[in-house]
């Protein structure tokens, strides 16, 4: 089911990329934790009752800020944060769309796939590459929090409320995962197996964002993966949300499924 | 024994139809040509050979294993080398030939080493700074290093240098004499006839050919040329198999189709000055089954 060389070789072949990613999304927090500490919490708190910010906040959160008193309900804005999102899915999507449909769009598949080694392994042992790789990333979120916290000494927010943050964190990307793997393994390029996810990810910002300001998207919420994202839900309720954990599971391993499917019996045209 | 055997194979791009059905069978330990013009279904039948594409209808065998549900032992004992060759660029010939090792199960490194030097490569620069050359040679060593049973090469021999070439015919007729078997297409006439036992040609997706090189050769025209002694004179009486061309000079050049013997027993009966029995002659045979306006050659036994 796994094949260990093809897992070492994407493993290698990433590693440059994912310790970029992991640096900048670390330092990213961390430097997140310092501008926190630089304003008054009085004056921060002031910003968050105005309604419209009070809003978007709720929209990227899942629940509104100021129910919350725990400091952890400002640095899990952290784990929201689009430059922290927009790492996580790019990189996601470098590396699902990288070995299998880019390596159809590059022509060298017809060297991998005339190795004695399954379709099915093929794309498992990608998977694997992938999940080994992107999970760290999201406990770099946690990482940077850690050293924020640690560094500003804001020791007043309890780590393990974040860490069950980063769990949430870490099903959405594997959501994503699963759907990107899924569009690998069908497309026959490259860019139209980013373009489609990209879309799906784009169309549940935009659904989840809006969803607030706008009452009537309200029940197309369910179809965005974000609904299922919710880190303040988690630090008001200091408890992990297994429903939406479950459905972010759910869907992820339903897309990664269906590629597997379609892959394995797909034609591999030559470039 | 067939290693290959393919009944009815056929694929269809919607309405575009790829291969028509053929029939193929590859002896085991030959050197088989595949040949014909560019579109003629080559490479499809050949990436249906090693699992790339599923074909629409029809079944393929390889060692007696079925080319779907078998696919992955099928592959243990193939070596295949793409017409297009792209290879990770980023990587070292070195590491591209571990890890294409490492997948196969290891083993195979004094290989790699012999083949480097009988292709006189350089593995230890990155595939990026490589010549077209340099790539089919690496990727030529990828395809023999495991000492396959069958090897399936798509055109082997492009962007390779004649003395390559020369190195790459004495390791595949090494492989043949081992009792390993080749396929490999080519629309190089003269490649098939100085290295191949048998030929099939494709045309337009249908095998119209299949058959021995020697069983070619001698439905072959031979171009004869032959001057009479001066004084004989007269209409020559020509026997079956010959067909008259031209007479220039006094020079009355023919062809002659068929065994050897016949026309060395007609020649002996003339009084001639000279003689000049040219080689069969394959090009004209395999252009008619190349042009599309002229009808294929009755096919004949053999193969």
């Amino acid at each position: 089911m796994i094949s260990w060389p093809i897992v070492k070789r994407t493993l290698r072949d990433y590693a440059l990329l994912w310790a970029g990613a992991m640096l900048l999304v670390t330092l990213f927090v961390v430097i997140f934790n310092f501008a926190l500490n630089s304003f008054p919490r009085e004056q921060t708190e002031n910003w968050l009752s105005i309604p419209w910010i009070r809003r978007l906040i709720a929209s990227l959160a899942g629940a509104d800020v100021l129910e919350l008193s725990k400091p952890e309900g400002l640095l899990s804005i952290a784990f929201n944060h689009p430059l922290v999102w927009t790492l996580l899915v790019a990189f996601t999507l470098s590396l699902s769309s990288g070995v299998i449909a880019g390596e159809i769009d590059r022509g060298t598949i017809d060297l991998l796939m005339t190795l004695p080694i399954s379709r099915t392994a093929i794309y498992c042992s990608t998977s694997l590459a992938l999940v080994l790789m992107v999970l760290p990333l999201c406990w770099g979120v946690w990482l940077g929090a850690k050293l924020g916290v640690t560094l500003t000494g804001f020791t007043a927010a309890r780590l393990s409320l974040l860490a069950m943050v980063t769990c949430n964190l870490c099903a959405a990307v594997l959501a994503v995962s699963g759907l990107s793997m899924a569009a690998s393994g069908i497309c026959n390029r490259r860019g139209p197996a980013i373009t489609w996810v990209f879309v799906i990810v784009f169309y549940g910002f935009v659904v989840n964002f809006l969803r607030t300001m706008w009452p009537a998207l309200e029940p197309m919420a369910f179809t965005s993966f974000l609904s299922y994202y919710a880190p303040l839900v988690i630090i008001r309720d200091e408890a992990i949300t297994w429903r939406s954990m479950m459905i972010l599971l759910g869907s992820g391993l339903g897309f990664w499924l269906i590629g597997l499917a379609i892959f394995r019996r797909r034609d591999i045209p030559a470039c | 024994m067939y290693v290959i055997e393919t009944h009815g194979l056929a694929k269809h791009y919607g309405a575009i139809q790829a291969l028509a059905g053929i029939d193929l069978r590859v002896p085991r330990g030959t050197i088989f040509g595949f040949l014909g013009p560019n579109g003629a279904g080559k490479t499809t039948t050949m990436r249906i050979l090693v699992g790339l594409l599923r074909p629409t209808a029809g079944r393929a065998s390889v060692f007696g294993l079925d080319m779907i549900g078998e696919s992955r032992e099928i592959r243990r004992k193939v070596g295949y080398l793409p017409g297009d060759v792209r290879l990770y660029e980023w990587m070292t010939g070195r590491r591209l030939l571990g890890f294409v090792d490492a997948a196969r199960g290891g083993g195979a490194a004094r290989e790699i080493d012999r083949l480097r030097g009988r292709f006189d490569l350089d593995i230890d620069r990155r595939i990026r700074g490589y010549s077209r050359g340099m790539k089919q040679k690496l990727a030529l060593i990828a395809s023999l290093m495991h000492r396959p049973e069958l090897l399936i090469l798509d055109e082997p021999t492009t962007a390779l240098d004649p003395l390559v070439q020369l190195t790459l015919h004495e390791e595949l007729r090494s492989a043949a004499r081992e009792g390993r078997t080749v396929l490999f297409s080519s629309h190089t006439l003269g490649e098939v006839e100085l290295l191949c036992d048998h030929v099939a040609i494709i045309r337009r997706g249908e095998i119209i050919e299949d058959s021995t090189i020697d069983a070619l050769r001698r439905r072959a025209v031979r171009r004869v040329a032959l001057r009479l002694r001066k004084g004989e004179s007269g209409v020559l009486e020509l026997p079956q198999g010959a067909h008259p061309y031209e007479t220039l000079d006094g020079t009355v050049n023919l062809g002659w189709t068929g065994p050897i013997d016949g026309l060395t027993a007609w020649l002996s009966t003339l009084r001639l000055e000279d003689v000049t029995i040219g080689p069969p002659d394959l090009d004209d045979l395999f252009a008619a089954y190349y042009r599309d306006d002229v009808a294929a050659p009755q096919r004949g036994g053999g193969g």
